[in-house]
């Protein structure tokens, strides 16, 4: 694999070096759009540049600065009233902030925040992407602060806490308190079970020996009933269910390593498990503790359907010809809106009025916006990318094309064909051999020994405690989630790690996926005597006026050229006047008659986009654009092939740029023009086929596909619904990390494999033994703890580097 | 020998104590954002002149 520069700020391949370049220190920093370079220079030049010293993860790459984010709505008080609070003079805001990767995020934004004039103190909170600032509305407006967090690369947009987050934020302090009472209490228990088991061997007199036990029995109850808690209501819930799931043994272990040590610490006993009962709990909670911290940070990761949809519509109202600016919940059917060059669609509806193109590359896959007139349906979610449009609002809310393919998406989740996990399979088994041996052993001693057959009852439910057992799946899988994040992957879903190196099949979407969903400029051919870097120069300054996908296009090369009484016409081109010369761009019907004759002799275009520049009737330039293929998707999808799985490409786009992006990519088999119900049927009917899928997508249009694979996988600037569908999600455009994953999920599965084939090779020595009768107390403790320990240093090979790195 | 009769009962209300904090810890969420705490130190260390009065300013904010 060839090594490619990475982008200075945002660590992306960059497809020609020398194109996007910054002097810093008589350095050059090379990046990947003019977005990153934008971006870039702003931090260095507010002196913040130690923020690239001091990032552990790159950055977001980011988005092509963009005149339709409008936020100077926020510094109007009815908007405001969600997120910002007076407090005194000043006012504090809550911002949700996307795009934050590692703790160097906060500094960045808290500096840069702290240098405006007018803001008192900024506070990020990077587990919870979130910023909380107090500010002086006197000084400064509340819009600015937004430019300013979006001019350093990261989308701010107000915080208002849904019911849900509260209670998750309840919920993740309530885990922790328990973990730090099984943690106290584990030290605790452990330093006066050192005491016991000392005194074991050397003896210790009866009165001592009992207060420590009532000592540690009031401590491990104070575990029991309050740390462990959780395992008793999950195994109740299951009893309940009839299905006997991994929380079942856990609290048969723990309830009865209690009650058999409370027993022998009023009878006078032989065995207290008090040690081994708090450290089980507090093993157990660590690691569902670390699972749930890391399904919370991918779950903020994506915001869901409420960010897709714009916050307010302009109204217009049939007493006034101004249009209004409403909340988008107060739009009912039938009224008139009024939607701006630029601006989110609100609601899906019908055009009454006006001449737009309308980017719905986001449903369909197509990079190219469609034209939109009078008579045309436009759906809520699509962006209005030049005209101004007039549409009669049909459905709001929850009735839009975009509600719907949200309940697509949870129809599909629930469908979703569930793996039995390995773990849960085994414990049932597990349970009903323990119960049935130590039934057995109790019958025998019954016959022989009556006096100790309850005691060798418990011994053999206690040996036979599933720490290790419980403790395998859960450690070997946090220790990967935490050895995959620090490679960019985010996994919601862990089980995804067990099935993945089982599946059969990788299905891509194209726009986005395999490429990178931007348009670039690919070649310029002068047709006059106009010299080529004159042609783009002209093209770049006409271009600038225009939000269409072509136009960003230009933007990778500014042009100190001005144009003069500009005119837009939307889907067709734009005119524009420089040094008094009338230029035109765009299709071949815009650019004037004698240049429309000229181009029908041009060779036929091949399946990339392409726009013409002329000037007065003579054609001067034809360029043409393309959506650059992923520098590493040639490579992986070759490495998946050379693997035995199959690669096949799914896409929305019906162009000749499917089969090209194919031959590029090696995969023979594709389909184009696919929408969302094609690619769902076609996913459906290789799963009834017996293949197992995996979806790598990144519209809205994946959405459901993503949904209904085995398993699926998102990419970092994919469409939020399609990150809240997807099982994993690639943090950078580098489809290397796929591999990455892969890698790390066959590792998994290994070290899931040898931790429960020692659980219960250890079970299989331990409960005979137990049954003859024949483990000493401290023999059992060592046992139990041993193989916990084990099991744990096992898990944990997993987040050291491996071998040889799949990175390229 | 008997002192234990009276030390063990005294680490006990110690460790009574020490959950009480952590709960009070916890629940003034000083451990919301763990990510950030953990390299928190070493960006200041190297901070510009004039940004260690407005750190020091925001430190106190947060406390």
């Amino acid at each position: 694999m060839v090594t490619a520069t990475p982008c200075y700020h945002c660590g992306l391949s960059v497809a020609r070096p020398g194109q996007f370049t910054l002097q810093q220190d008589s350095q050059s920093l090379e990046f990947c759009c003019p977005a990153c370079r934008a971006v870039a220079n702003t931090i260095l030049d507010s002196g913040l540049g130690k923020y690239y010293d001091y990032r552990s993860e790159t950055a977001v790459q980011a988005e092509q600065a963009d005149d339709r984010l409008d936020y100077s709505l926020y510094d109007r008080p009815e908007f405001q009233q969600d997120f910002v609070s007076d407090e005194g003079q000043g006012k504090t805001a809550v911002l949700n902030i996307q795009g934050i990767t590692c703790a160097a995020c906060s500094w960045l934004i808290e500096h840069r925040l702290g240098a405006i004039d007018g803001v008192e103190h900024a506070h990020v909170n990077v587990a919870k992407h979130r910023a909380s600032l107090s500010y002086d509305p006197q000084r400064v407006a509340l819009s600015k602060i937004f430019h300013t967090i979006s001019a350093i690369g990261y989308s701010p947009s107000p915080w208002s806490a849904s019911g849900e987050q509260k209670l998750l934020e309840t919920e993740q302090r309530q885990a922790l308190r328990r973990l730090g009472v099984a943690g106290i209490g584990m030290m605790q228990v452990g330093m006066y079970a050192v005491a016991l088991h000392a005194g074991a061997l050397q003896g210790i007199a009866d009165h001592y020996r009992d207060f420590l036990r009532i000592v540690s029995l009031v401590i491990a109850t104070a575990v029991v009933f309050y740390a462990a808690r959780p395992f008793f209501q999950s195994a109740w819930r299951n009893i309940k269910n009839r299905s006997l799931g991994m929380d079942v043994p856990v609290s048969i272990a723990i309830g009865l390593a209690y009650a058999a040590s409370c027993w022998a610490t009023f009878s006078g006993g032989e065995d207290v498990y008090f040690d081994s009962v708090a450290m089980f709990t507090f093993f157990l909670l660590a690691t569902r503790y670390l699972e749930a911290r890391a399904r919370q940070r991918n779950q903020l990761l994506s915001q869901g359907l409420a960010s897709i949809t714009p916050r307010y519509a302009w109204r217009l109202d049939s007493a006034g010809p101004a249009a209004v600016q409403i909340p988008v919940a107060d739009l009912a059917s039938g009224d008139l809106i009024l939607v701006k060059s630029g601006d989110i669609i609100p609601a899906d509806g019908v055009v009454e009025e006006g001449h737009s193109s309308v980017d719905e590359s986001a449903f369909n896959g197509e990079y190219l916006p469609l034209a939109k007139e009078p008579g045309d349906e436009v759906t809520a979610g699509t962006i209005n990318a030049d005209g101004v449009l007039t549409v009669r609002v049909r459905e709001t809310g929850s009735n839009t094309r975009l509600a719907l393919i949200s309940r697509l998406l949870e129809r599909a989740q629930q469908e979703k064909p569930r793996a039995a996990q390995l773990a849960d399979r085994l414990a049932g088994i597990f349970v009903t051999v323990v119960l049935l041996c130590a039934t057995l052993a109790a019958f025998w001693w019954m016959q022989h020994a009556p006096e100790r057959a309850l005691q060798v009852a418990l011994s053999v439910l206690v040996v036979s405690c599933p720490c290790a057992l419980s403790l395998a799946t859960p450690a070997a899988l946090t220790s990967a989630l935490a050895a995959l994040k620090a490679r960019g992957v985010l996994l919601s879903r862990s089980t995804m790690l067990e099935q993945l190196p089982a599946a059969t099949l990788f299905a891509f979407d194209k726009t986005g996926t395999l490429t990178s969903g931007r348009l670039q400029l690919e070649t310029t051919r002068p047709l006059a005597d106009l010299p080529r870097e004159q042609c783009i120069a002209i093209a770049s300054a006409l271009e600038r006026y225009s939000n269409h996908p072509i136009a960003r296009a230009f933007a990778a090369t500014p042009s100190a050229l001005v144009a003069g009484s500009v005119e837009l016409v939307s889907g067709k081109g734009i005119g524009g006047t420089i040094d008094g010369v009338r230029y035109h761009i765009g299709s071949p019907e815009f650019i004037g008659a004698g240049a429309r004759s000229e181009q029908a002799d041009l060779p036929p275009a091949n399946s990339n986009p392409r726009i013409f520049l002329a000037s007065e009737g003579q054609l001067l330039a034809v360029f043409e654009l393309y959506d650059p293929i992923r520098p590493s998707a040639a490579g992986v999808l070759q490495t998946l092939r050379q693997r035995g799985f199959t690669t096949v490409i799914l896409s929305g786009d019906s162009s000749a740029a499917v089969p090209a992006v194919a031959a590029a990519t090696g995969v023979s088999e594709y389909y184009g023009g696919m929408s969302p119900a094609d690619k769902l049927a076609r996913i459906q009917q290789w799963q009834s086929e017996g293949q197992r899928v995996v979806m790598v997508g990144d519209g809205v249009n994946d959405v459901p596909v993503l949904a209904a694979a085995d398993m699926s996988v998102a990419m970092v600037d994919a469409n939020e619904l399609a990150k809240a569908s997807a099982d994993c999600l690639l943090l950078s455009g580098d489809l290397n990390r796929l591999l990455a994953t892969l890698d790390i999920a066959i590792r998994t599965r290994r070290i899931i494999v040898q931790n429960l084939a020692w659980a219960l090779l250890y079970n299989v020595i331990g409960i005979p033994l137990a049954a003859g009768g024949m483990i000493a107390p401290w023999l059992a403790a060592i046992g139990m703890s041993g193989s916990s320990l084990i099991v744990v240093g096992n898990a944990l090979r997993l987040t050291k580097a491996p071998g040889k790195s799949s990175h390229g | 020998m008997d002192s234990l009769i009276i030390l063990i009962p005294i680490a006990l209300l110690f460790t009574v104590i020490a959950v009480a904090t952590f709960f009070w810890a916890v629940n003034s969420g000083q451990y919301d954002d763990l990510d950030r705490s953990a390299s928190e130190i070493l960006f200041d260390e190297e901070a510009g002149d004039s940004e260690d009065d407005r750190d020091l300013e925001a430190e106190k904010n947060d406390l």
